[in-house]
């Protein structure tokens, strides 16, 4: 009977217990709160004082980092565009990512699409010579793509870097659309062959058109990865003329220096980052997911 | 659908770029491979057949413990930042958790978070160095004015020393944690909210914290996620190479510059591009390694009720 008639004394203890519990928890809770909004401040803060800075003096930088401008500066962003040169990074970077993302977007669907929709011997084979390649880290190419470009004198232009991303991009590209095109009904595709329309007409006017939310995350995912990378175009880019802003940026630093001219640098910062987040603003849902999906199929 | 007809689709559409491909991406890649195998350096074009001599040399760089700015100390940095993404990885975890309960502003926090992520590396790397700079920076300047110059500490300094490394190479690891911790947080966040909310209601109402039917029941069922994201975080290190390299003003440094820095300076520099050509593939191997070795024996099986 005592088992099913508890004494008093153990309810209270136990009510006592849930709510130590409780209180302990709300204490974590309220400390997990302060940790993101300290994070979040070490995110927002460098950003907003960069881009009050870039509407500063280089002396005032220096005697009061922290006020306001007294007077805005629009004269960096003039000399920032001119004299740092960000307006030729800035052409470069859209010329280089515009046709890059042309070039793996148009070859990576259609690849992907015969690889989704047409059983033929090699399928599979040609799916994972693809696919291996994602294992592969892109250092390992550097040499002798190096070599390859300049033998045929691509070496040091726009066309290395477009070539060399467009092929590098293949896979992951092929990877996600091919999964996507899978999930796409086949009954439109046939239904249209019977209404007669070619294989052609059925990929460019039926399957395009259906894929493009995937297609979308695809391009914005590999436009944020040509747009940033560094390396490759390190080692190959020499003349200022044909820069992207990867190694604009990397030059801030250092032009800076000689220069001292701080708020010109700033303002160089922010207007390089403008596309950045404006692609941010817009495509920010779809990144997650982008990469959710390629890291966790992976 | 006939036959012929078939084929004028598959080879159209797939000869392009799989050329493209081949001759760009994976005959380099293999001949990457191939060059480690040989002597060659300078911008001739003689290159000497040397079996696994880099190898062996690379082997030596590792082990000797003579030779003290070597290798050996830039691997030690790589593994320092292996280190801070684990650190990073635990707190993307904590965040993801947190932000998965929907705290007052959460959206807010998670678009904050990511954003980093989307920034290219050298774009960091000036970021911070504008912000931690000594005289003018954001950080300093307002420890100076809070009383805290005790504080200001040379937070790009690679001669201040810190304990094991020096200072510069912790802020370097700060960076690469503040760079990375969205990424595993958006990862993690989506791997979370695919776990049934009934699992976890069940645990509470017998009696579970929150905190606790995390730890139990939340995740081992994402075992799966810490698992991939573990190996990323493998490759992730071992790719380090534009933090450093724009952060401590393109020199070779030998208290910051990681494994890749050196294959860079070692390639496109000294032009040692047989040697170069090994370093990487070392890396390529143990990249390997490290995803077999999760798959096969990190044998925690993703538990599924």
């Amino acid at each position: 009977m005592t088992t099913a008639n508890p004494s008093p004394a153990f309810v209270v203890h136990k009510r006592r217990k849930v709510t130590l519990s409780r209180i302990s928890g709300k204490a974590g809770w309220v400390l997990a709160q302060v940790f993101l909004w300290i994070f979040l401040a070490t995110v927002v803060f460098p950003m907003l004082w960069t881009f009050m800075t870039s509407f500063k003096t280089s002396r005032e930088l220096f005697s009061a980092p922290w006020s306001l401008p007294a007077e805005i500066q629009w004269a960096n962003y003039a000399r920032a565009w001119d004299k740092m040169h960000v307006s030729t990074y800035l052409f470069n970077s859209i010329f280089v990512s515009a046709t890059s993302l042309f070039g793996i977007m148009t070859l990576g669907a259609m690849i992907a699409y015969a690889l989704a929709r047409y059983e033929f011997p090699g399928n599979r084979v040609v799916y994972f010579y693809f696919i291996a390649a994602m294992m592969i880290p892109g250092f390992l190419s550097l040499i002798p793509a190096w070599f390859l470009h300049r033998s045929i004198g691509t070496l040091g232009t726009p066309w290395g870097l477009i070539i060399q991303y467009t092929a590098g991009s293949l896979p992951f590209t092929i990877f996600l659309l091919q999964s996507f095109f899978k999930t796409l009904p086949k009954e439109l595709e046939e239904s249209a062959i019977i209404d007669g329309a070619s294989l052609y007409q059925v990929f460019f006017l039926i399957m395009l058109p259906l894929a493009k939310s995937g297609l979308l995350t695809v391009a914005v995912f590999n436009f944020l990865g040509v747009w940033n990378e560094f390396m490759w175009a390190l080692v190959t880019i020499s003349k200022d003329e044909y820069k992207t802003l990867p190694l604009g940026m990397s030059n801030l630093l250092e032009t800076a220096y000689y220069a001292t001219d701080w708020g010109a640098m700033f303002a160089g910062f922010i207007l390089m980052l403008v596309p950045t987040f404006i692609v941010y603003a817009i495509f920010q849902n779809r990144l997650a997911e982008g990469i959710t999906v390629g890291a966790l199929k992976g | 659908m006939l036959r012929r007809e078939k084929w004028k689709i598959i080879i159209p559409f797939i000869v392009p770029g799989l050329i493209l491909f081949t001759v760009f991406t994976m005959y380099p890649s293999l001949r990457g491979i191939y060059v480690s195998l040989f002597k060659w350096s300078g911008m001739s074009q003689n290159m000497t057949y040397i079996g696994l001599d880099n190898f062996a040399k690379l082997f030596r760089e590792l082990t000797d413990p003579m030779d003290f700015y070597n290798l050996r100390t830039y691997l030690s940095h790589n593994l320092f930042m292996f280190a801070w993404s684990l650190l990073t990885m635990f707190l993307g975890l904590i965040i993801a958790a947190i932000i998965n309960n929907k705290p007052f502003a959460h959206n807010v926090f998670r678009v904050t978070f990511f954003f980093p992520n989307v920034l290219a590396l050298p774009a960091i790397a000036v970021l911070w160095s504008m912000t931690l700079n000594p005289s003018f920076g954001l950080v300093n300047t307002a420890l100076n004015s809070l009383g805290l110059q005790n504080l200001a500490l040379p937070w790009m300094s690679l001669q201040y020393d810190f304990p094991l490394f020096k200072l510069g190479l912790y802020t370097v690891g700060f960076i690469g944690f503040w760079a990375g911790v969205g990424w595993y947080m958006i990862l993690f966040l989506a791997a979370i909210q695919n776990v049934p909310i009934e699992l976890i209601e069940a645990a509470i109402i017998d009696g579970a914290s929150r905190a606790r039917a995390f730890w139990t029941v939340t995740v081992p069922l994402i075992w799966e996620t810490v698992r991939t994201v573990l190996v990323f975080a493998v490759i992730g290190v071992l790719g380090s190479f534009a933090l450093p390299f724009v952060l401590f003003e393109r020199q070779p440094q030998k208290h910051s510059d990681m494994i890749l820095n050196y294959y860079y300076w070692q390639a496109f520099v000294n032009n040692n591009w047989g040697y170069s050509a090994a370093i990487v593939v070392g890396i390529f191997i143990v990249t390997l390694a490290a995803s077999i070795i999760s798959y096969r024996f990190f044998g925690r099986e993703t538990v599924q009720y």
